[in-house]
């Protein structure tokens, strides 16, 4: 049971995962588009304001992007026949750990702390004062979108391996440059399509 | 008395259980760890001995479970698809068990070479 939560690919992939990882992937923009959180890269989160499609559109494009490079990585490095569709349906599955991360910003709005700091910085005040109830508030957001991520990252990792067969440092080295090179490819698929600037 | 037969019954039962149980052929030397050959063949009915020194075929040197995965590939023609719902895992995991059992078989008729 408790491999399930770091590997389920062993008995879920292809359209299975897929279906799996496309409604998490849907529940989880839709909320985050209610609050101006943006899914806009592999593993990158932002807030922003912008119409529901282009947080749809920033998610779809970072994952696709992120399936096709680790597929074109799995047919250079693996010995086994490998199939997209597996590669694409587990990369989607690995997803639904973010679905945590607007329930929790939702309970925990710490976009208004973030805004409040940033007009200190436009007033140019010398000083910023945040309670110590924002700092709780702040810290906690962090520590659980960081345990998000690495529980994401696992995922992706068993997802890669399982569907492509490739195991050890070979997977390790490969995933961490497929995710670097998806997040670029990603991130300026944006600009070029909808003009989101970089610099938030 | 009652308890003895209890006993007794319970000793034989458990005496058929150990009997029926299927034995697991060695293929490696525990000693040294070299392949085990074949030099001794019985048969059961006439109770002929053949003395030779014979090579273990490919397939008993593998593990038991490699056994049942590749009687249950030809059992189900060949279809990793049907093979996979039928042992409730996603088809690249069973695919990926087949790929081990091809390297396993390869670095036997490597070492035969």
């Amino acid at each position: 049971m408790g491999k399930f939560w770091y590997n389920p690919f062993e008995k879920y992939a292809g359209w299975q995962a897929f279906s799996f990882g496309l409604i998490a992937i849907i529940i989880t923009t839709y909320l985050g588009a209610l609050i101006n959180l943006s899914f806009d890269g592999v593993i990158s989160i932002h807030f922003r304001e912008a119409p529901v499609y282009v947080h749809f559109a920033s998610i779809l494009i970072s994952i696709l992007t992120l399936a096709l490079v680790l597929y074109l990585a799995g047919l250079k490095l693996s010995t086994s026949k490998i199939r997209f569709i597996d590669v694409l349906g587990t990369s989607f599955m690995a997803r639904i750990p973010f679905l945590f991360i607007p329930l929790l910003v939702y309970v925990i709005p710490v976009q208004e702390i973030g805004a409040e700091i940033a007009s200190y910085y436009q007033t140019g005040a010398d000083e910023i004062t945040i309670s110590t109830i924002e700092w709780i508030k702040i810290l906690l957001v962090a520590f659980v979108m960081l345990g998000v991520i690495v529980w994401y990252i696992a995922l992706l990792y068993n997802a890669f391996k399982v569907s492509c067969n490739i195991t050890g440092a070979k997977a390790t080295i490969s995933l961490i440059i497929a995710i670097i090179v998806s997040e670029i490819i990603s991130k300026l698929c944006l600009i070029f399509i909808f003009d989101i600037s970089l610099i938030q | 008395m009652i308890l003895l037969n209890f006993l007794l019954i319970l000793l034989r039962k458990l005496n058929l259980k150990f009997n029926h149980m299927a034995k697991k052929l060695p293929t490696d030397c525990p000693s040294c760890g070299e392949e085990l050959k074949v030099k001794v063949m019985h048969c059961g009915k006439c109770n002929t001995l053949l003395d030779g020194n014979f090579d273990l075929p490919q397939f008993a040197r593998l593990n038991q479970e490699d056994q049942s995965f590749i009687l249950n590939f030809v059992k189900h023609s060949g279809s990793l698809k049907q093979m996979s719902k039928d042992m409730h895992l996603s088809y690249p995991t069973v695919r990926n068990l087949l790929d081990e059992i091809i390297k396993k078989i390869e670095s036997f008729e490597n070492t035969l070479n």
